[in-house]
């Protein structure tokens, strides 16, 4: 095989075809998550937080030298879960989606300007970049949607991507800074222990039902840094999709009784990059939206037109 | 394009200029994930990417916090009213742990804003004492014990 046909295969799976139903029903499914954490999140509470505590990163530092008073933030955060709603509602979503996600991106980043970003709504934002500029739905697209296309694969793709390289890095970042002994010391046995006494939890009952039994908090561990490390099977293994989904929930809505922590978006997320519009996770290998027969087929005629002049 | 291609026979919206990824896709896709691996490779915290050190610490038995003295112009002291403060001030953690990379007036400044806080609320501070606390357990399950306290500021305009 030749390197151009290497960098066209390398190309192929990254970019894919894939079906405009798909890209609707995940961007729609973003949406939603963006519009329940507009909808429901406290971001407001922290406006007018005086200059010397204000802590800003990223973008949000870019954007702010002060933070903005309370006033405006509510005023934000209603207006952005409307426009997050109208994206839900499919009425111009190409405008209302990327302005619903940059409200987002400014609420949630300025909450987490107290001097430690907070992950709860990092996986929405991040997952969603790819949809943030979205193609224009030309006439000959909608006469069917469920024709595979380049035009329309990438982006779900990319949000699947993105997805597993998220948990990867969480479960390597694990490994890195504690080695092993993350799953084979007591250190998710004191978890435990300090998440209860948090008095953040739901109930103190679960936590230290594990923290009490040495053998269950090893078992949890390892399993949360297996399912982490091991995300990226999500990108070869369609199959593999639903269980992941399942295998997310259940390690966030553990977290969330163990130790009171919100990461219901990333449950949402997860669920939707890994299965909406994509009825085909029942059957079949390779890049979302298509199977890897139907990507080449679908493909062939779609090929990188720099490459194609390539091998010309 | 030739009488055997395959791309010869497809409808012309299937074209391939019709079915590829829009030409800002390509550069999108590889900044987002150089941006996610930089920010992970080099411990960035960039918003909204990353480092994503989600509990990457292990934990022991050792909990170390802080606690905050408010000391009145009378010289008394007594804990930090946080709960009378706006509720974006009344979790001080990141804060003070920010501290540690502060300059002297930089502390000031927070602990000013701390003590302005609690003055409208009708509590008379002059400065604010900040000590390190640890606890220790012995086992998961015990209750934590104290078993040192350390001053390491003392901050406000007021303590000059």
């Amino acid at each position: 095989m030749s390197v151009v046909d290497r960098i066209d295969r390398i190309d192929l799976w990254f970019f894919p075809a894939g079906t405009l139903r798909r890209y609707r029903a995940v961007r729609t499914g973003l949406a939603v998550v963006i519009a329940l954490r507009l909808s429901l999140g406290s971001y407001p509470r922290v406006g007018g937080l005086p200059d010397p505590l204000f802590h800003p990163r990223g973008i949000v530092a870019l954007l702010f030298d002060s933070m903005p008073p309370r006033g405006v933030l509510v005023a934000a955060q209603v207006i952005g879960a409307g426009l997050a709603w109208l994206a839900v509602a499919r009425v111009r979503p190409r405008l209302t989606f990327p302005l619903a996600w940059a409200t987002l991106l400014v609420l949630a980043g300025l909450k987490g300007s107290l001097g430690k970003i907070l992950h709860n709504d990092v996986l929405v934002l991040v997952a969603s970049l790819p949809f943030v500029l979205g193609p224009r739905e030309r006439p000959a697209d909608r006469v069917d949607p469920g024709r595979p296309t380049r035009r329309w694969g990438w982006a779900p793709h990319a949000a699947l991507v993105i997805v597993a390289l998220l948990y990867c890095a969480t479960g390597l970042q694990k490994l890195r800074h504690s080695g092993i002994e993350w799953v084979t010391g007591d250190n998710t046995r004191w978890v435990m222990v300090q998440g209860a006494a948090s008095g953040r939890a739901p109930t103190t009952g679960i936590a230290l039902f594990v923290a009490e039994r040495a053998w269950l908090a090893h078992v949890v561990a390892a399993s949360f840094l297996l399912l982490e490390l091991t995300f990226p099977i999500v990108l070869v293994v369609r199959r593999a999709r639903p269980f992941y989904a399942l295998g997310a929930a259940a390690l966030h809505v553990g977290t969330w009784l163990t130790l009171g922590l919100d990461y219901w978006g990333w449950v949402l997320v997860v669920a939707i990059v890994l299965m909406a519009g994509d009825g085909r996770w029942r059957s079949g290998r390779g890049p979302v939206g298509t199977s890897r027969r139907t990507a080449r087929g679908a493909g062939h005629g779609d090929r990188p037109a720099i490459l194609g002049a390539l091998r010309a | 394009m030739t009488a055997t291609d395959p791309a010869a026979t497809l409808p012309e919206a299937t074209a391939p200029a019709e079915g590829q990824p829009p030409w800002w896709a390509r550069p999108l896709v590889a900044a987002i994930v150089a941006l996610l691996v930089w920010c992970v490779a080099f411990g960035i915290e960039a918003w909204p990417f990353s480092a994503l050190r989600l509990f990457s610490e292990v934990r022991t038995g050792t909990t170390r916090g802080w606690r905050v003295e408010a000391i009145g112009p009378d010289g008394s002291a007594r804990a930090f009213p946080f709960a009378d403060v706006p509720r974006s001030m009344r979790s001080p953690l990141w804060a003070l742990n920010g501290m540690f990379s502060q300059s002297p007036p930089e502390r000031d400044a927070v602990c000013d804003a701390w003590i302005a806080a609690a003055a409208r609320e009708g509590h008379d501070i002059a400065y604010l004492r900040v000590y390190r606390t640890t606890a220790e357990a012995a086992t998961p399950g015990t209750p934590p014990k104290p078993v040192a306290q350390a001053l390491r500021w003392t901050c406000g305009s007021g303590a000059r």
